[in-house]
């Protein structure tokens, strides 16, 4: 199966080589405040940065397991156990005219790894808390140094957060300025750009690589769901994201296609270790098996959505991906009869939210409320301003898999770096076994001791129950007929390939 | 007159700055814009990092201080979110909230003023029910709802009118359309009211006493009478028009600054809401002074008293 959706996307490259003038229009849920690659580490910048912005080394968009293939670096070799050179593609000319060169790639990667600003703090705690600096060795060689020897290093710098910009265009403009104005390497190059509204891009016609499928490409902001659908049914957009699986029927029309995907991501509630009745594992295990997830996405999701059984995604692949394991359970009986261990004495649960950020999230958590009910628990939900991290028991969040890897869904959240250990700290894993586990599943550079050390972490996580795996939520694209594309799997949710090779357009588009 | 003008002149001065204050005030005991900006989290190390850089760390007082300096510089400072200069910002998209508000207050009028006359001079008849039972329904429905209902006929099912955006005359029809149905509903109402009251009084008994044709009392006696209220309604119906553009932009993803102002209050973007709640003061202030000056020049009473 994998090998004809492989065969497939081998198809659609060659066709969409043929590519001519062709514009698209998409509708977007969410738009983007700024365009700098080391600021904008959110969901709503992923499609639009994938565009416009290369990495020193690229992933195969739909390789799975994860492949690699030279960015704007050509070769690239470990030279000392936490020191890695990499040799710059000569002649790369960057969307301001100048050619970049090592020290744009020193600019953009060390404002964030040396940590001179709170802006690059999410990307630095996410991703890149392991880097040291980037040492310019000539214009066409940086050596980047890691603190600890780094098994991830390629699956990192190829994170759209390593993306490369011009260090003149900074200098000249200043951070504010020349955040507002994109300059990056990739296909595309930003003509307009207006916060959160809309950004115009144009193919870059002195692109490094092979020329882009669009001559044109409109990201718009349209936040209701009517007018996304109604946009594309109407003919004002190509394609339209984000569409929840409650308006499939009216994505059906004439001239339009629908695609679901389910996200590599977790809808998460964090069940806080440092409050009580919570402070308990015994209580925070019961939560856990008191919670029907299947009755969810039945109910909520139409039954699109996937039921996790561990946290895993099958996006790792091989070594990584674990067939077969099943951790995560719905046992209320037994729930019951921890509450009763533990000595709960229906003291309530505080869940604080802080406003409707996740789809369906309001409605999944009326429905836990009756869930726990049955077990006697009594669940306190509360629509706050701010979080109050010293009372509340329970809040909502999302664990989306930013690179397919163990890690990628669960260093880049629940790391010592992350803002969870720091609140609190709501989670503080106290097994005598959890760091040093957690380190080698971190850090061992054989595949083989990452893996097993990540199948036992999954173990730990189940003692220490610091959260609970919600679903995997599922959207659908809407788009025009004649224009089809596969989900790149190797990149985070929600990047759009529109690359060339990545999208077919039909003779009917 | 001079001392009027000057008086009400010096209560609008007076008023902005009270809302400034108001608005420096209940912006900053409404938390921290950073636990916002970053919904999946943020270290506590990383919060006080940002308040610290702009500035969010400093006494109440002290940040008053500033703020105002830099006001009377002409410096309103940048969105905490996409660092764009906020009067940049206003200047950018206030022409389309302008132009979508204004279109929006002409067609009121142009429909309003004539479905409230026709409705009091013919009161009785079917036609001048049923187009009040519109101006009541039209005022009772949200404009969010009329919005999503109006897409939903003409772009989704009929697939006649686009539903995003203002690049042509066409983009244009459905949000001032949702714009303006309360408006007509609230003008003709009141007009109906108006023209009722005045009908009823001596002087248009004497109107029709003394041989005048129920067009000329309609249009010299009545209608004229009606219409000096209607400038208080008109005013408030301006400052109305302001709050119905936040949602109308959302609804049909319209480039002017309602958008602007409802990312700003979820975000809690404080220069971008300081400057937008003191520029939508400001035009409300403008135009309660522009209804005064309307009422010394329609009426000659005020100026005698003024």
């Amino acid at each position: 199966m994998r090998k004809l959706l492989l065969s497939t996307a081998m198809l659609a490259l060659v066709m969409s080589a043929n590519a001519g003038a062709q514009e698209l229009r998409v509708g977007l849920s969410t738009h983007i405040t700024n365009m700098d690659p080391q600021d904008q580490t959110g969901n709503n910048g992923a499609p639009m940065l994938y565009q416009i912005y290369d990495t020193l080394i690229e992933r195969d968009s739909f390789s799975n397991p994860l492949t690699f293939k030279p960015g704007l670096a050509t070769e690239w070799k470990l030279v000392e156990p936490t020191v890695w050179e990499l040799k710059l593609r000569e002649n790369v000319k960057m969307h301001d005219g100048t050619t970049m060169d090592a020290d744009d790639v020193a600019f953009s990667l060390n404002r964030m790894i040396l940590e001179k600003d709170p802006e690059f703090a999410a990307a630095w705690g996410r991703w890149f808390y392991n880097f040291e600096k980037v040492e310019v060795m000539d214009p066409l060689t940086v050596r980047i140094h890691t603190l600890r020897a780094e098994p991830n290093f390629e699956t990192l710098i190829s994170a759209r957060s390593a993306g490369i910009t011009s260090k003149e265009h900074y200098e000249k403009l200043g951070f504010e300025d020349a955040a507002l104005s994109p300059v990056g390497t990739g296909p595309y190059k930003v003509t307009e750009f207006v916060p959160r509204d809309l950004a115009v891009m144009e193919r870059y016609d002195d692109y490094w690589g092979e020329k882009a499928p669009f001559e044109k490409i409109e990201f718009k902001h349209v936040e209701e769901v009517a007018s996304r659908v109604t946009g594309l049914v109407n003919g004002e957009f190509d394609l339209v994201t984000n569409i929840p699986p409650d308006q499939e029927s009216a994505v059906q029309a004439d001239g339009i296609n629908t695609m679901g995907v389910t996200w590599p991501m977790f809808h998460v509630w964090i069940i806080a270790q440092n409050t009580p009745p919570t402070d308990n594992p015994l209580v925070r295990k019961a939560l856990r098996l008191c919670t029907d997830r299947q009755a969810m996405v039945d109910g909520l999701w139409g039954g699109k959505a996937h039921v996790p059984l561990a946290h895993q995604f099958e996006e790792y692949g091989a070594p990584y991906f674990i067939e077969g394991l099943k951790l995560i359970k719905f046992d209320p009986e037994e729930g019951k009869r921890l509450l009763a261990e533990a000595g709960y004495n229906g003291e309530p649960v505080l869940a604080q939210f802080p406003r409707s950020y996740y789809l369906y999230g309001d409605l999944a958590a009326q429905v836990i409320q009756q869930q726990w009910a049955e077990c006697g628990v009594k669940l306190e939900l509360q629509e706050v301003d701010e979080i109050d991290y010293e009372r509340m028991n329970v809040r909502a969040w999302s664990n989306p898999m930013y690179y397919p890897d163990p890690m990628g869904a669960m260093d880049t959240h629940w790391s010592d770096k992350s803002w969870v250990s720091s609140r609190g700290p709501l989670w503080s894993p106290s097994h005598p076994e959890w760091k040093t586990t957690y380190e080698e599943a971190r850090y061992s550079t054989d595949p083989e001791v990452r893996k097993d050390a990540y199948r036992k972490l999954l173990d730990l996580a189940e003692i220490e129950s610091g959260w609970i795996l919600l679903y995997e939520p599922h959207e659908l694209y809407g788009m025009r007929d004649g224009l089809s594309f596969e989900i790149p799997v190797a990149q985070r949710p929600y990047v759009l390939p529109l690359r060339a090779g990545e999208v077919t357009i039909g003779e009917n588009y | 007159m001079f001392h009027f003008m000057s008086i009400r002149l010096t209560r609008a001065l007076v008023t902005m700055f009270l809302v400034l204050v108001i608005a420096f005030v209940t912006l900053r005991l409404s938390g921290t814009p950073f636990e916002v900006m970053y919904p999946e989290g943020i270290t506590a190390e990383h919060l006080e990092a940002l308040e610290a850089k702009y500035g969010l760390d400093r006494p109440w007082p002290e940040q008053f201080v500033s703020y105002l300096g830099n006001v009377a510089e002409g410096n309103f400072g940048r969105s905490l979110y996409t660092s764009e200069h906020v009067w940049k910002m206003f200047a950018n998209r206030m022409p389309y909230t302008i132009i979508v508000g204004g279109l929006a207050l002409l067609l009121a009028i142009a429909v309003g003023i004539p479905l409230g006359a026709f409705s009091a001079l013919y009161r009785s008849s079917p036609a001048s029910r049923a187009g009040m039972g519109f101006a009541f329904l039209g005022y009772a429905v949200p404009h969010f709802v009329i919005g999503i209902a109006l897409i939903l006929f003409f772009g989704y099912y009929l697939r006649v009118l686009p539903t995003t955006g203002l690049e042509t005359p066409r983009h244009y029809i459905l949000p001032v359309v949702t714009l303006a149905i309360p408006i007509i509903a609230a003008i003709a109402r009141f007009m109906r009211a108006a023209m009722l009251d005045a009908i009823g009084h001596a002087y248009v008994n004497t109107a029709v006493s003394k041989g005048l044709t129920d067009g000329q009392v309609a249009r010299g006696h009545i209608l004229r009478n009606a219409m000096i209220p209607l400038i208080t309604v008109l005013g408030l119906e301006i400052a109305g028009l302001l709050n119905g553009t936040i949602f109308v932009e959302a609804v049909f993803s319209l480039p002017g600054v309602g958008r602007v102002l409802v990312d700003a209050v979820e975000g809690r973007d404080f220069p971008v809401l300081q400057f937008g709640l003191i520029a939508y003061a400001g035009i409300v202030v403008m135009v309660n002074l522009l209804i005064d000056f309307c009422y010394i020049a329609a009426d000659p009473r005020i100026r005698v008293e003024a």
